[in-house]
């Protein structure tokens, strides 16, 4: 009867094991899935057939960034305290407002245009030419993600074209390279202030520049972070920045 | 009598072996590995350890809460079978070297950012993922852990920050690495990497 009892102890708790082994295996990821996942495979196929130009200019604008920019933007956050250095940059993003707004309504993104007008508004009016932003508390104009140009070429369904790099600005595509033109066309530095007397290229140039100056410490720190630890910066950058856009245009 | 017995050895058994499978939770060890991590870079138990020592230790955190090897298999993609299993061996720990020493060298500098933790969202039985939102007291930023449930339990597959994923961005770079050259020169690149503390050799023009 002991002998009995004994097998029977066996027998329920192998029965007990292969029962539980049986539907556990089917939860886990085999070693194969790993590397057959093709979640990742649509991401990175990246149309680069000016690669062996893209990549000269790269070097270039490396150069320049790490020779030219990087200083300037180190100098301006060494002699500009904390709060100036923020002020200055909302009062450019402020500016850029109807590149925005337009790029939300040709979307068709009628909330989006609304909450980028009430902002403008708000900024621009108790927060003293955008220098604050006010508009941070307000419920319902709390910060959206800008929009541009570019994003509504690709909401309309414009494909990238080629992966391409632009002397001194960097990463982008056929289609947002043309979106810039769509940018620089609404753009208040050259309109509407060119109604201004005096308002020449001098001057367009000097707040350019400055804008350039304003920008460069946010523009380098996300250049410097995807070339940081790349094994190939290119490849780095060119995947970072269209992974970038993707997820941008699909929101 | 004995079939009571029977059943109770059996049951204490199924339990006792259910136990031994239970997991812990993917949030609480993500919490527990950045907390000791955070504390790492800026807790005053470490002020006098060199960046160095800093990173080994953040290192032994990291992978004593996760298989960090999953993480670069899945860059690795197919091009992990090109490798031998010395050199699989090797490029594993590179990357995971090069990828301490560029969270540290963020982190470095700054004050101690603020992590929120989402709800954990569960896709399927094998995938999951956590958000988290880093404040850093200039700028917020969102980060996506996902994770895949192997037989170790929950283990990080993709790190997903503002919307570039670590895992399609590394497999681009390794993809462009291996059309044109192969693994003995990839281990040099990165060991090359390592040791320059500062610029990129390959983009000097």
């Amino acid at each position: 009867m002991k002998k009995l009892s004994f097998k029977l102890s066996l027998i329920t708790c192998a029965v007990a094991f292969a029962s539980i082994s049986v539907s556990a295996e089917e939860d886990y990821i085999s070693d194969e899935e790993l590397f057959t996942d093709d979640e990742f495979e649509n991401a990175i196929v990246v149309k680069d057939p000016l690669e062996p130009i893209n990549r000269v200019t790269f070097k270039f604008n490396d150069f320049v960034y790490e020779n030219v920019l990087d200083p300037v933007a180190s100098g301006y956050q060494w002699i500009t305290p904390d709060p100036v250095e923020k002020g200055a940059s909302n009062f450019f993003k402020n500016l850029r407002f109807p590149i925005r707004a337009a790029s939300n309504l040709l979307q068709g993104r009628l909330d989006g245009a609304w909450v980028e007008t009430g902002r403008f508004a708000i900024n621009s009016t108790v927060g003293i030419l955008g220098v604050n932003t006010p508009a941070d508390s307000f419920e319902g104009f709390e910060p959206i993600p800008p929009e541009e140009f570019g994003q509504v070429l690709g909401a309309w369904g414009v494909s990238e074209g080629p992966y391409i790099v632009i002397p001194f600005l960097g990463p982008s595509n056929l289609r947002d390279a043309i979106g810039l033109v769509g940018d620089a066309s609404l753009d208040p530095i050259r309109e509407p202030l060119s109604l201004i007397d005096n308002w020449d290229w001098e001057w367009q140039f000097a707040v350019g520049t400055t804008e350039l100056i304003v920008a460069s410490p946010t523009l380098l720190d996300g250049y410097k972070k995807l070339k940081g630890s790349a094994i190939d910066p290119y490849s780095s950058v060119k995947n970072g920045y269209t992974q970038s856009r993707r997820a941008k245009i699909a929101e | 009598m004995q079939l009571a017995r029977i059943f109770i050895f059996g049951l204490v058994t199924v339990i006792a072996h259910s136990v031994s499978l239970a997991e812990v939770s993917p949030v609480e060890a993500l919490k527990s590995m950045n907390d000791q991590a955070l504390d790492i870079v800026y807790g005053e138990a470490h002020q006098s350890a060199s960046p160095e020592a800093k990173q080994a230790r953040i290192l032994e955190v990291m992978e004593n809460t996760f298989d960090l090897s999953i993480v670069v298999k899945r860059a690795m993609a197919t091009n992990w079978k090109l490798l031998t299993e010395e050199e699989q061996g090797k490029v594993v720990n590179l990357v995971k070297k090069l990828a301490v020493r560029a969270l540290y060298q963020a982190l470095e500098g700054a004050q101690r950012p603020q992590f929120t933790y989402g709800e954990l969202i569960q896709q399927n039985s094998k995938r999951a993922e956590i958000p988290v939102t880093i404040n850093t007291g200039q700028s917020v930023i969102y980060v996506d852990f996902r994770f895949g449930r192997m037989q170790s339990g929950w283990q990080i597959f993709d790190i997903v920050a503002e919307d570039v994923s670590f895992v399609s961005n590394y497999r681009q770079q390794i993809n462009d690495h291996f059309r044109k050259s192969d693994a003995q020169a990839l281990i040099k690149k990165l060991e090359d990497l390592l040791k320059n503390t500062t610029k990129n050799e390959e983009i000097k023009l």
